[in-house]
């Protein structure tokens, strides 16, 4: 279980995302699951190791690096990743869940149910409304808490982005106040300023998708308040139904374009 | 052999559990082996190695790691999520024994479908509620069992940064330094935390499916 399995999970999720969630995916893992696995993580794999503390005594720069480093970024950004991937999965599941309702359905016998085969209950791709729109939006809102939440816990637990060279210790059992110098500073604020960077284009696309999801509700709402009656007859159905094929090849045609496989 | 292959094992089972078994199997994967493959055991890589000492006595620190870490948190961990995972496969067996013998009747005769018996859900009911059942006992048994162990070894959750060891070959009473124990005791009370939640969900799950059978058994009364 590892950054593969996890983008094998989501990439099912992708199907049924808005254009802007398919963008913040993409973003997702190129720019951050990517970048940590190939280049953060060697640039702070001998960030121990090459701590070093100007002194003889023995268990000095265990206690300096615990004290300046409570939590590695690394680490913190592995949580970070998964913390803001798993709202997706409420998704997902509430997806899992319909598909399933509809199979019952469909095996019942149910008239109502106008699915010619079960396979193609299980490659439709659902539209965002109803309580499917509560679960979307409520995940992004997750999202957003979760991403501002970490950006907070980095900027209070380092004091800001950056990494300095030399640090001042006198935390027992260092004789007075010894410096230390941290392994390969430059590049770790470089890349600690690059991920923050994407963090915030991240928060971006989830804002602009919050606001385009909500401007299709409140729309869509008064449509429904202007033309109070409507109402779905027998030849609207079909006219319905050939808008909605209409959609999903224009939104197949989309997937092609930006999506994952599934 | 390895977390990808229980995950597919594992996943085999998901399709026969209830919803809360299917966020249980979720969590599972995500918040504890994801967290411990891609995040913990970079934090435990260099325990032994960054182990410190204030001595020059060689075996010393060999001497005073393996007292104070009998068996290392990683490891625990391991385990723990080994011994968790393998109930569900007292149900992945069941399902295929129940299967076979469907299979088994149909060559004798019987007029049964086979495509449609390898995609059946089985319904979790008579003998298969009582394995799926048991699994969830056992499961809660084992993550129980695992938390008091590491409590008891480590006498409570805190990793600490100084540990003073008198075992021999050490002079005296040596002071001894631990490798990222702020970090450790993060990733500790995180794993516990997600440990009692997966636990909270095995006894929800419990209730469930006590409660289902029970209301059964009142309808067929009534």
């Amino acid at each position: 279980m590892d950054w593969g399995a996890l983008h094998t999970i989501l990439g099912g999720v992708n199907k049924h995302s808005t254009s802007i969630g398919k963008v913040w995916l993409t973003v997702l893992f190129i720019f951050r699951i990517m970048i940590l696995v190939v280049a953060a993580e060697r640039v702070w794999g001998d960030e121990q190791d090459d701590f070093i503390c100007n002194t003889l005594q023995p268990g000095c720069k265990n206690v300096c690096y615990d004290h300046f480093f409570p939590i590695s970024h690394i680490r913190l950004w592995a949580l970070q990743l998964i913390f803001v991937s798993t709202p997706a999965l409420l998704v997902a599941m509430h997806v899992a869940y319909r598909r399933h309702e509809k199979k019952r359905q469909f095996r019942k016998g149910d008239q109502k149910c106008e699915y010619k085969d079960i396979e193609e209950i299980r490659k439709q791709r659902f539209r965002i409304e109803g309580s499917l729109w509560w679960t979307y939006t409520s995940s992004i809102f997750f999202r957003l808490v979760f991403e501002a939440v970490f950006m907070y816990a980095f900027y209070f637990m380092y004091d800001g982005f950056r990494m300095p060279r030399l640090m001042k210790c006198n935390a027992w059992p260092c004789p007075n106040t010894v410096d230390c110098f941290v392994s390969r500073p430059t590049e770790k604020t470089v890349f600690t300023i690059f991920m923050i960077a994407v963090s915030s284009i991240c928060i971006l696309l989830n804002v602009a998708e919050l606001c385009y999801l909500l401007t299709k509700f409140f729309l869509r709402r008064s449509k429904k308040a202007g033309n109070p009656k409507h109402h779905p007859n027998h030849e609207n159905k079909e006219e319905t139904k050939q808008n909605e094929m209409n959609e999903l090849i224009s939104d197949s045609c989309q997937n092609t374009v930006i999506g994952f496989s599934s | 052999m390895d977390w990808g292959t229980l995950q597919a094992v594992l996943g085999g089972v998901n399709k026969h559990s209830t919803s809360i078994g299917k966020v249980w199997l979720t969590v599972l994967f995500i918040f504890r082996i994801m967290i411990l493959v891609v995040a913990a055991e970079r934090v435990w890589g260099d325990e032994q190695q960054d182990f410190v000492c204030n001595t020059l006595q060689p075996g010393c620190r060999n001497v005073c790691y393996d007292h104070f870490f009998p068996i290392s948190h990683i490891r625990l961990w391991a385990l723990q999520l080994i011994f968790v995972s393998t109930p569900a496969l007292l149900v992945a067996m069941h399902v295929a024994y129940t299967r076979h013998e469907k299979k088994r009747r149909f060559r004798n005769g019987e007029k049964i479908d086979t495509e449609e018996l390898k995609n059946e859900k089985i319904h979790i009911r008579g003998p298969l509620w009582w394995t799926y059942t048991s699994s969830i006992f056992f499961r809660i048994v084992f993550e129980a069992v695992f938390m008091y162990v590491f409590y008891y070894m480590y006498d409570g959750y805190q990793m600490p940064r100084l540990v003073k060891c008198d075992a021999w070959p050490c002079p005296n009473t040596v002071d001894c330094f631990v490798s990222r124990p702020t970090e450790k005791t993060t990733f500790t009370i995180f794993m516990l935390a997600v440990s009692g939640i997966c636990m909270m969900l095995n006894l929800a799950e419990l209730c469930y499916l006590v409660i289902k059978i029970c209301m059964k058994e009142s309808r067929k009364t009534t």
